[in-house]
């Protein structure tokens, strides 16, 4: 007897530690536990003197997508879009492997420096790629360090391996093979290949989103992802123009551009420009169309209006005293931006932009300011006035050079020189300076730096396998139990129940990290759907689990949890949902309402989980059922528990899904006019409210049983994926949040297989009447 | 007792209603409710192919609709001939009506127990009620406003009537309307208050239209037209069906002769811009007068034109300013915003903002920040004037407390029984 509860007590905690370990703790496969949310800002193992501290350099923050966040999610979330992972790959060379193979060989007798190089090795991860037809090794570069060398040395990042490309017709296109070159390639390797990509993306664009077949997707992704690694590598420094020297030479600006062989950085250009504006707005006189002073205003204007385009995020936080929180590219704090599209300079009026300008000129700075936004507001029709507001602003408002540009060109150098001292100095610095600036919005980049790193998703995922895997085994263990395993088989259960508890904190966690990032409800996007239908399917398992302790709600509910993180994840990858990576984007106008995303959205949300949890507590039903054809035993207590559970679980779901379709149609009415409109959406919500009606009515009227019961909840999975997803793929709209086709297949994967379960639910009993009927026959 | 009294009264029902015992069933509701699952998926699936305000006037506003299987799909090819007949929103609505009264008068009962049952049902009810009499009588309009300008009247979305202006007289405008349903007879017009007759040749609610060089071929609609501008611009037109999609642009068309007595005067030709006839100006100098086309009759001027179906309003919008902001470095709109003045019918003002979320409602009618552009200073406002909105508000609430009741009622139960007894099952 005491050995027995010892065994029980040994299964549980070792179960538990191991899924503490998977959800919390340190482990292999991500890069920081629950522990480092307690100490932020604790200082980073490496010597301040011997390596960059790309730490701090990763809770730097900046704006993109709308979004103050740090450096980090930047590097992650671009990094997701060109290689669907949060790394990049460098293929080491022969001597470089070699080197380290005759460092492990030599063991015992190791300076410092190569222990260093090998534990430096050691803890990195390392795939097999093929290249060139032969296998060569390649270590994964984590996403900050990608981001470092793409800013700093884009030579250097130019030769890791950074875009997915799996589409064979393009790889042809680039005169590659899957099985012999692989699916990842560096931007080096793509370069020779520019142009080819350039011109069938373009033809590719001509064709309806719809009607685009799957090479042509891949090609215009291609182009993307290239153009968004491009803009990302000028972000901080433009790219050098091609300046052609008669062209400096005519507008007298040979002497004022950035030369490499003498300047230090580009800001040295900077200062020059800023030098020439000052004498202008000094003298307003010289400002003529013809002046040879204006017109290098003019090139430089013209010039920096062009740099603004190839920028991925905005660097320089809004200055305190200007006070309207507006964050700038690099070349933006120096002139501004253009107010109309370029091509519209055509339809200036010279005389009147001449006289436009001198009169701006003429006011103080702060009239000036005044002034440039009422023309902007109200004479959005005259460029030349317009334009006229944006020159005047580069000579008179826009004053020196941005302190936060020249420390990004220190850190530049710094890290080119690889001056670790230097480098670290300049990024507490730069960090002090640019949190101080971004004011509030910078509260939480620390905290999700370290969310970034925690992965509570991917953590509480593998651990829901874990969680199933108990639960199941306590099945196993059912039939012809004797006591001695009715006791392992409790102890299981139990585990499965305490893992599944467990993981859930991890997942709770996980989404409201994320609410407090953005500061909005769980739901605002498919993304976070997807997220959210899992949490709210566990909890509701582990409140059934609680009073019903036969690790079926356990089982399904760490079942649906997995499914949903998987989806999630798929959908993070998702080029035409997530464009920018980042799965927290900004919400548009008519959504933008708290109130009504914390309450329709989540109820509709919680109505799809419910219905899903019955639906595959129906499915546990079926294969319980067939088991029991099998083994050739009676249903007996489980069925009532079943029936019950699936009836109350879709109680719940009526409820939810009845309730948010409703707040649905007053939203709709609130903002769009009308209760109803019969848009693909509202009727998906709809079908889920009649199906779990009609299947709670024909249970009152006894017409459906246990396995009638089980089988409509089955139904309630496809029609829930319908309403989820497949109003999506339709392509027609208000919820249409991008045409997902990709997932069409799946989707009919899962219709089909849940037909399958229906199927199996009628099929085994006939199958056992038509055994039973010719058994018999063969004993006589 | 209370129960028995309840049950008796309900045996009572039973006997005076008997002939409601068969619309009663809950079979039947099952069978309605599995139709209606059909019927939703039919047409959410045909708002691909027709739109939605298609497949509104095909299956939800309608008794029955046609399906045919689509020909892109597995085996379209075969099932594509075959038309499948799909019950339709009105007589599916219809018979849940009568299925759920029938169950209120015959089978349901008051009891503790079942109240929160019954009020929820009520509430469903009334939604389907509501929902039929919104679709009877919505109507939707929309409004359009230059910034620093005033307006005093909406235009239809769907609909479209011929207005003649008599504008002599620069104090006084007399204007006469003549709605589609009398257009589309297509036959000789005579109005006491016009110094003309007029006789419609062609009227059609959408068109393809062209200017195109002279000597060109020109349809048969447009080579009678020799007066106005469909003349002098050299427009040709050729009819189409209505475009039901929900982006699709409706150019409604007419083409009509002015009669002096038995005298003809000329053939006209008029079309209407859904956008509003303002726009006609834009697009080129040539049709800028589409908007008032004039015609001297008798030492009088006249102005003709087709226009979206207007209806005036006791009151009138002033645009003072709009707002259009997105969320920094990105294209994804964060605010809409309208800035107006309201002028009352007791020439009192009121100052409003419109956004999204956040309609003005007044005068039985609420407007909806819609449609903005920016760079051309103008908002546009969607109205909507729908007397029943408050229904479906009603009855939510019904449902709410309902469910409520019910769910209340059912979780102390079972958390009473669980309490007792927390063992592994």
């Amino acid at each position: 007897m005491l050995k027995m509860f010892d065994s029980k007590k040994i299964i549980l905690s070792i179960l538990l530690i191991c899924g503490l370990y998977i959800s919390f703790l340190p482990n292999s496969w991500t890069q920081n536990s629950f522990l480092d949310f307690f100490n932020p800002d604790k200082p980073t193992s490496t010597d301040q003197n011997s390596s960059f501290d790309l730490e701090a350099f990763s809770k730097i923050p900046v704006l993109r997508g709308g979004r103050v966040k740090p450096l980090d999610s930047v590097a992650r979330n671009i990094l997701l879009v060109l290689r669907n992972k949060r790394t990049a790959l460098r293929v080491m060379e022969k001597e470089e492997l070699a080197k380290i193979n005759r460092l492990i060989e030599k063991k015992g007798a190791l300076s410092e420096y190569e222990s260093s190089i090998l534990t430096n090795y050691r803890k990195k991860k390392k795939v097999k790629i093929p290249q060139n037809g032969i296998e060569v090794t390649a270590v994964e570069v984590n996403a900050i360090d990608w981001l470092s060398q793409v800013l700093f040395a884009p030579e250097k990042a130019d030769q890791l391996k950074t875009f997915l490309i799996d589409h064979d017709q393009v790889l042809g296109l680039l005169n590659r093979k899957l099985v012999r070159d692989g699916k990842f390639y560096s931007y080096q390797e793509l370069a020779p290949f520019l142009s080819n990509i350039d011109s069938s993306a373009r033809k590719a664009g001509e064709v309806e989103t719809e009607l685009r077949d799957s090479f042509q997707q891949n090609i215009i992704e291609l182009y993307r992802s290239l153009l968004m690694y491009k803009k990302l590598k000028h972000s901080l420094s433009p790219p050098d123009a091609l300046d052609r020297p008669e062209d400096l030479n005519k507008f007298g600006v040979d002497k004022l551009v950035y030369n490499p062989e003498k300047d230090e950085a580009k800001s040295d250009e900077y200062k020059r420009f800023r030098d020439l504006t000052a004498a202008l707005s000094q003298k307003p006189s010289d400002v003529q169309l013809e002046g040879k002073e204006f017109g290098k205003v003019v090139f430089f204007v013209d010039r920096y209006n062009q740099a603004n385009l190839w920028t991925e995020f905005l660097p320089i936080p809004p200055v305190l005293e200007e006070g309207d929180g507006k964050w700038m590219k690099v070349c933006e704090s120096l002139v501004g931006t253009e107010p109309l599209e370029s091509r519209e300079k055509q339809n200036i009026d010279p005389a009147k932009f001449a006289l436009t300008i001198r009169e701006l000129l003429d006011l103080d700075v702060k009239a000036l300011k005044k002034r440039i936004t009422y023309i902007r507001e109200n004479q959005k029709l005259d460029p030349s006035a317009l334009f006229a507001t944006q020159y005047a602003e580069a000579i008179k408002v826009r004053m020196g050079v941005d302190p936060v540009i020249l420390k990004y060109e220190n850190l530049a150098s710094a890290y080119r020189n690889q001056n670790f001292r230097d480098f670290n100095q300049i990024v507490s610095e730069l960090y002090k300076i640019t949190t101080r600036r971004a004011g509030p919005t910078a509260s939480a980049l620390s905290f999700e730096k370290t969310f970034n790193g925690f992965e509570p998703f991917y953590r509480s995922a593998i651990a829901y396998v874990l969680a199933f895997i108990c639960a199941s085994l306590s099945w196993l263990l059912l039939p012809n139990a004797d006591n001695r395993r009715k006791k392992s088989m409790q102890a299981l259960r139990d585990s499965a129940y305490y893992l599944t508890f467990i993981v859930f904190i991890c997942h709770t966690f996980g989404l409201a990290a994320r609410m407090w990032i953005e500061g909005r409800p769980p739901v605002t996007n498919l993304y976070s759907s997807a997220l959210f239908i899992g949490w709210a399917s566990v909890l509701l398992c582990l409140a059934t689990e609680k009073y019903i302790r036969l690790g079926i709600a356990s089982a399904m509910g760490s079942l649906i949890g997995f499914g949903s993180l998987v989806i999630a994840h798929s959908l993070s990858l998702d080029s035409s949902l997530n464009p920018s990576g980042d799965t927290m984007e900004m919400m548009r106008a008519v959504l933008d309402s708290n109130f009504w995303l914390a309450t329709h959205v989540v109820c509709i949300t919680i109505g799809y989980s419910t219905t899903y949890l019955a639906g595959f507590l129906g499915i546990a039903y079926v294969f319980y059922h067939i088991g029991c054809i099998i083994f050739s035993k009676p249903e007996n207590k489980m069925r009532k528990t079943l029936d019950s559970m699936i009836f109350g679980i879709t109680c719940f779901s009526l409820l939810f899904s009845l309730v948010g379709t409703v707040l649905g149609g007053i939203w709709a009415d609130q903002s769009w006019g009308r209760f109803w409109g019969w848009d693909a959406k509202e009727n998906g919500a709809l079908l889920i409210v009649i199906w779990n009606a009609l299947l709670l009515h024909a249970r009152f009227s006894g017409i459906a049983k246990t396995r009638g019961l089980a089988t409509i909840a089955i139904f309630g999975n496809v029609v829930t994926s319908w309403s989820w997803f497949g109003t999506n793929m339709l392509g027609v709209g208000l919820h249409s949040y991008g045409f997902m086709d990709k997932a069409f297949d799946y989707l009919m994967m899962f219709i089909l297989s849940q037909m399958i379960f229906i199927g199996l639910a009628y099929i085994f009993p006939i199958v056992q009447v038509f055994l039973r009927s010719s058994t018999p026959k063969d004993s006589t | 007792m209370k129960a028995s009294r309840n049950g008796s009264s309900l045996g009572q029902r039973r006997k005076d209603f008997k002939f409601l015992l068969p619309l009663a069933s809950i079979r039947l509701t099952l069978t309605l409710l599995s139709l209606s699952m059909i019927l939703i998926f039919i047409a959410t699936l045909e708002q691909v192919r027709i739109g939605i305000r298609g497949a509104l006037a095909e299956y939800f506003e309608s008794f029955y609709g046609i399906w045919y299987y689509p020909e892109k799909f597995w085996g379209g090819e075969f099932l594509h001939n075959i038309p499948l007949p799909i019950p339709g929103g009105y007589l599916l609505g219809g018979l849940l009506i009568i299925n759920l009264t029938s169950a209120f008068i015959v089978r349901f009962q008051w009891t503790m127990k079942k109240v929160g049952i019954q009020l929820v049902h009520l509430g469903i009810i009334l939604l389907l009620v509501g929902q039929l009499v919104t679709q009877a009588i919505q109507e939707e309009s929309r409004m359009q406003i230059n910034k620093g300008e005033e307006s005093n009247y909406i235009e239809r979305f769907h609909g479209v009537e011929l207005a003649l202006r008599e504008v002599s007289d620069p104090n006084k405008e007399k204007v006469v309307t003549i709605p589609q349903e009398i257009l589309e007879n297509e036959g000789s017009l005579i109005d006491q208050s016009l110094p003309f007759t007029i006789k419609v040749h062609h009227f059609g609610v959408n068109c393809d239209f062209d200017i195109i060089p002279p000597g060109k071929p020109k349809s048969n609609i447009a080579k009678m037209v020799n007066r106005g501008v469909g003349h002098s611009a050299n427009l040709n037109i050729i009819d189409k069906d209505e475009d039901f999609s929900s982006e699709g642009m409706n150019f409604g068309y007419l083409v009509f002769e002015l009669f002096d007595q038995d005298k003809s005067i000329g053939n006209w030709m008029t079309i209407a811009h859904p956008a509003g006839n303002q726009v006609w100006s834009q697009l080129s100098p040539k049709l800028s007068d589409m908007s008032f086309q004039s015609i001297r009759h008798k030492g009088k001027l006249w102005g003709v034109t087709l226009r979206q179906k207007r209806e005036y309003l006791p009151f009138s919008i002033e645009l003072l300013d709009i707002e259009n902001e997105y969320y920094q470095g990105t294209e994804i709109p964060f605010n809409f915003e309208s800035d107006i003045n309201l002028h009352l019918e007791d020439n009192q003002t009121r100052r409003a903002l419109v956004y999204m979320n956040t309609p003005l409602r007044h005068g039985g009618m609420t407007f909806y920040q819609y449609q903005m552009n920016d760079a051309a200073n103008y908002s546009v406002f969607q109205v909507i004037n729908n007397p029943s909105w408050l229904v479906p508000y009603i009855a939510c609430i019904l449902v709410s407390i309902g469910m409520l009741w019910q769910f209340s009622f059912h979780l102390v139960k079972f958390l009473r029984k669980n309490s007792k007894s927390p063992a592994n099952a």
